[in-house]
């Protein structure tokens, strides 16, 4: 039985250091990356959540504070649901407040999402209400 | 200080003030209704002789309800006027309406010394009451303009005259704000006037002297605005200023040519 040369188990245990020494290490650092990503917290707040106007129908006016807190620092943009453009976009930070002149006869829906991959953190909706319901036409005579 | 006013209320008719300060454009055809229920300040200049100027607080009533179109309505301007009708025909932008409407009562103010003595002489004016009047109502809706035309005779045998109005109102939006106008012209027939301003020949003293009125009219304009405050409470604000003609003017029982009244609510809508 020949004897293997000494370079070769060298490198084999340069294989074994790095796959049961470094491997372990590089599970963890994923495992904790993920944990920590499970574990992202993103509020999206509207104040106040809510809009009245006299009529159904009718556009209701509101100055709307959006204000979004995270456990995590990154790059964040902020969107009006079905709009492609950004309303705002934030870097590298992990809070942030945006006061819109809310415009609208019906609820609005407001999402915060990573810059990079467009997913979504938070979102939160403004709701339409009014006090009068718009009355049904009824053409036509009417008989007793 | 409770009924003095009616014959110089310009939307008792109708419910057009309502409707051009919810800033309705189509026909009120719905089937149901609501009910509202306010307090608020009515500060008024009173047009009767020797009546008093002032600033009240006033409970305001409104609402609507119809059933396979008979419906009852009661504008917020005040709890005793309740309109009674059908709604018969609708189109686009039309509304006809059959209607049965009490629009007058007595002008003399319980505080108002000075007449109340007058009446006390005589058994006719203290019996003073209410009208009824029937007749037909179309309502036009273009936008936010409205036009509204009236013509009704009494049917209660208080004074068998007849009243005739139009009224045309614009109602714009400013942001929550809700801005509306009004100008009205309403015609009574002389059996109207006399019946609530006249003074008989056996009826006059030295100082209120017999008075016998043609027919008259009022033109009315209003101005006013409605604010959501929540789900349920609206704030409301009216000025209204209403001139007489000479068939007014000129009766003894009055000693304006035109009266104002300034208004404001809190109201509940349920």
């Amino acid at each position: 039985m020949s004897r293997m040369p000494r370079s070769q188990i060298k490198a084999i245990l340069q294989v074994y250091q790095h796959v049961f020494l470094l491997g372990p290490v590089i599970v963890l650092s994923f495992y904790c990356s993920t944990l920590l990503a499970e574990n992202q917290t993103t509020i999206l707040t509207s104040t106040p959540d809510r809009c009245v106007s006299l009529h159904k129908g009718q556009t209701c006016y509101q100055k709307v504070s959006l204000t979004w807190q995270s456990t995590i620092s990154t790059d964040y943009c902020l969107f009006q649901e079905g709009q492609e453009s950004a309303l705002k976009c934030w870097l590298n930070t992990d809070t942030g407040e945006l006061i819109i002149d809310f415009q609208s006869a019906e609820q609005l829906t407001f999402i915060l999402s990573k810059m990079k991959s467009r997913a979504i953190a938070a979102s939160t909706s403004v709701t339409v209400f009014w006090v009068y319901q718009t009355k049904r036409k009824n053409r036509g005579w009417r008989l007793f | 200080m409770v009924f003095w006013i009616f014959l110089f209320q310009s939307n008792t008719v109708a419910d057009i003030a309502s409707d051009v300060r919810s800033s309705e454009t189509s026909p009120s055809s719905t089937e149901g209704g609501f009910f509202e229920l306010g307090v608020g300040f009515f500060a008024f200049d009173n047009p009767v002789r020797g009546g008093d100027n002032g600033i009240e607080i006033k409970l305001y009533l409104g609402g609507r309800y119809q059933w396979n179109g008979l419906f009852i309505e009661a504008t917020e301007v005040s709890s005793s006027n309740l309109n009674l009708g059908y709604n018969a025909w609708n189109s686009e932008h039309w509304s006809f309406d059959l209607i049965g409407s009490q629009l007058n009562e007595n002008i003399i103010d319980e505080d108002n010394h000075e007449l109340k003595k007058f009446r006390g002489n005589n058994d006719e004016l203290s019996t003073q009451g209410l009208d009824f009047l029937l007749g037909f109502r179309a309502t036009g809706y273009y936008e936010n303009n409205i036009i509204q035309l009236f013509l009704g005779q009494d049917i209660s045998n208080t004074h068998d005259g007849m009243i005739g109005q139009i009224e045309a109102g614009r109602s714009w939006q400013i942001r929550n704000w809700n801005i509306h106008t009004l100008l009205g012209y309403r015609y009574h027939s002389e059996e109207v006037i006399n019946y609530y301003l006249g003074v008989k020949p056996e009826q006059a003293t030295a100082t209120i002297p017999e008075y016998n009125a043609d027919a008259g009219s009022i033109v009315t304009l209003e101005f006013g605005v409605t604010y959501p405050l929540a789900k349920h409470w609206v704030f409301r604000g009216t000025l209204q200023n209403e001139i007489f003609s000479d068939a007014l003017n000129e009766s003894p029982l009055l000693d304006n040519t035109s009266w104002s009244n300034f208004s404001t609510s809190l109201t509940y809508i349920f």
